[in-house]
This record gives structure tokens, C-alpha cells and sequence, in this order.
């Protein structure tokens, strides 16, 4: 191998590690995740003001929120396999609760805004729970929000076709009624599960 | 450009192996297709997901390869990787292995058949063609359920192919 073709791999090993770095200051380590009496935590601090547009067209922020639990997903309505999976054990989840399930907000916050408006958002989430609402916003105002709950998102173009789909974190976030994340939940987590979690925090 | 290359070369096995099946249907015979099953979407929702369980009762392996769907503009196997907690979701370029005497399942949260570009809704307890092309087997139309959008797994027999198994397992 020539050394300039040394220098240039290695020089191309030194960008994809710095890249992969930077990706994943935005994301929650696995060593940030700790498990107590109440599900995962982590000491990493998330969540926090975001102002986006619901799915029924109206400005909310995270104070519209408040006083009720809230369940919190990033995904995408084009994903046809992890976002239905969740949202379906979310509804499965808030059934399981009965009565109780009044007191949780489901809410879909979309990485796509470029596909997902409001008026997509609003045949979406009716398909799931009659109460799940779906937020979008601006380019920016979701680069926000997702940053704010350390969602890692990312375009993946194919050059087979003209659709793109996104890489995004599967992580479901419960949020007390003051609107600080008490709880995180990993894709996977059984419907059950989630509910006695819920239910704990609900007592609590 | 060698990509196209690639995929026409591809395509044209699968003729082939279409072609060759035909005459052949103790391969096809072979192979049984459990419950494939997909999800609702809305009006907008381009895309759509199916899942199936593939049984092989012969003694070789067989790959599905390819998937033909008046339903969408591209029909595409995919799978779902889990990279920490990030999702992603990636074309399988060299298709899904079918072990003899074993099977292979499409799954939520695994692998699974995505319809891109939806040319209509799919509505919940309806039901859609769709064509699998296997290397061996060649072409093996199914017929695909429509449960709810959040299900995990199909509900019950309702695609005519049901009838070959018991209830798919659940999806893990
Ligand atoms: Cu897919």
C-alpha cells in the first residue's frame, strides 16, 4: 500500500470516529442508564421547553402538558414496523390502566416534519389510541425538541429509490405532571410492563 | 453502472427461477407461507409493512429474493437493526435464507417486506395479493390480512394460506 494511501484511510478513520463522536454526545449512553423502583433513569438531564404544532394544526409548548402524565415518542408515520409496534404497545399499555389511563397523555412527536404535517399527523394517530397526539413543527423546532430529549435522528437516502426512511432512538419517556421525565422505556418494553410502571408513578 | 447491472441480473434470475418452478412444483410444494399479515395506515401513510412466517419441508435451503406487489410502487425486503437504542431500518440486498427443514420468520421489529410508495390505503380486515420470489421455488402468490395498525402479530387465519399452520408465533 502506498503511504499516501495509508495516510488518507487512516486520515478517513480519524473524520468517521470524530462524526460518530459528535452523534453521540446528542444520545443517552447505555452507562447514562440506571434502573430504581421506577424503570430506567438516567442522570443525563432531558427534556425541557419545546413549542410545536399538534396535530389538529394548534401552537402548544411542553406547559400545554402539564398537569397530566405524558407519555412521549419520537417516530415517523412512514416507519411501518418500530413506530406502530410502539404505539401499539403504548395503546395496549394505557388500556391496561382502565379508568386510570386518563391521567397519561400519549404524545408522537415526529422526526419527519417534512412529511408529517398535521393534517398526516391527524389520520395517523387516530389509528392508535383516540387520544394519542401527534406533534410536528418546524425543521428547526423538532432539531430542538430532539435535543432537548437527546433523540439522535438522521436521514437515510437510498439511491434505489426516491423515499427516505430515518434512523431515530426507540426510547419511550414518561413525564410527571410537572412535566420532568421520571421514567424511560426501551423499545420492546411488554405493555404490562409499561402499565405497572405507570401505575407505580401514578400512586406515587 | 454495475448497481443496475446487479439488480437486472437479479431480476432476470428470478424469471428464471419462475420459469423453472413452474415446472417444478414439488419445490414450491415445498415451501408453506403461515399468516402473512400486514398492518392499517392512513390515507397518507406511504408505507406499509408484512410479516409471514416461511416453512421449508424440503431438504435445501431456498432465499426469498425478491417480492412483486401491485400494491406499492417499490416492494422491498428490509430489517430492522438495533444499534443501542437507534433504530434503523435497511434493504437485505442478498435476500432471506429459508433453512431446509427449517423456517424463517418476518417479524415486528425484524425482518419484514415494506411496500414504499402505497398506491392505495390499507384498510384493517381487508386482504392484498402479493407475489414472493424464491430462488428455488420461483413465484408463490399469497394473499396478506390487514390487522389493526398497532397489532403485533395476525389475529387469526384470514389470508388464505392460514390454513397450512397454526397461529404464527408470537412476535418476540
Ligand atoms: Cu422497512
Amino acid at each position: 500500500m502506498k503511504k499516501s494511501t495509508r495516510i488518507g484511510i487512516l486520515l478517513a478513520i480519524v473524520v468517521v470516529a470524530v462524526i460518530a463522536g459528535m452523534a453521540q454526545w446528542l444520545v443517552i449512553r447505555n452507562d447514562d442508564i440506571t434502573q430504581n423502583a421506577n424503570g430506567l433513569v438516567t442522570s443525563v438531564e432531558i427534556g425541557g421547553p419545546f413549542s410545536l404544532t399538534d396535530h389538529t394544526g394548534r401552537q402548544v409548548t411542553e406547559k400545554d402538558y402539564l398537569g397530566n402524565f405524558t407519555l412521549v415518542f419520537f417516530g415517523y408515520t412512514f416507519c411501518p414496523d418500530i413506530c406502530p409496534t410502539e404505539l401499539g404497545d403504548i395503546a395496549l399499555a394505557l388500556d391496561e390502566l382502565g379508568d386510570l389511563s386518563l391521567a397519561v397523555t400519549p404524545v408522537m412527536i415526529s422526526i419527519d416534519p417534512e412529511r408529517d404535517t398535521p393534517p398526516v399527523l391527524a389520520e395517523y394517530v387516530s389509528l392508535f389510541h383516540e387520544r394519542l397526539v401527534g406533534l410536528t413543527g418546524t425543521a428547526e423546532q423538532i432539531k430542538d425538541v430532539a435535543d432537548a430529549y437527546r433523540i439522535f435522528f438522521r436521514r437515510v437516502d437510498d439511491p434505489d429509490y426516491s423515499y427516505y426512511l430515518m434512523d431515530h432512538t426507540s426510547f419511550v419517556y414518561l413525564l410527571n405532571p410537572e412535566g420532568d421525565v421520571v421514567s424511560l422505556l426501551r423499545y420492546g418494553t411488554p405493555p404490562e410492563e409499561m402499565a405497572s410502571l405507570i401505575r407505580r408513578q401514578l400512586r406515587s | 453502472m454495475p448497481l443496475f447491472r446487479k439488480f437486472t441480473a437479479i431480476v432476470f434470475l428470478a424469471l428464471l427461477a419462475g420459469s423453472a418452478a413452474q415446472a417444478d412444483n414439488d419445490v414450491q410444494g415445498e415451501l408453506t407461507i403461515v399468516h402473512p399479515w400486514s398492518r392499517a395506515t392512513a390515507p397518507s401513510q406511504k408505507a406499509g409493512g408484512v410479516f409471514l412466517k416461511i416453512q421449508n419441508a424440503g431438504d435445501q435451503p431456498d432465499r426469498l429474493i425478491a417480492i412483486e406487489s401491485e400494491m406499492a410502487d417499490v416492494a422491498s425486503l428490509h430489517t430492522t437493526i438495533r444499534d443501542g437504542d437507534v433504530m434503523k431500518m435497511r434493504p437485505v440486498k442478498e435476500g432471506i435464507i429459508v433453512p431446509a427443514k427449517g423456517e424463517a420468520e418476518l417479524a415486528p421489529g425484524g425482518q419484514h417486506i415494506m411496500l414504499i410508495g402505497l398506491r392505495e390505503r390499507l384498510v384493517k380486515q381487508t386482504t392484498f395479493p402479493l407475489t414472493l420470489i424464491f430462488e428455488r421455488a420461483g413465484r408463490v402468490e399469497i394473499v396478506a390480512s390487514v390487522e389493526a395498525a398497532g397489532a403485533r402479530a395476525p389475529s387469526g387465519a384470514v389470508g388464505d394460506h392460514g390454513q397450512h399452520g397454526a397461529a404464527a408465533g408470537p412476535a418476540k
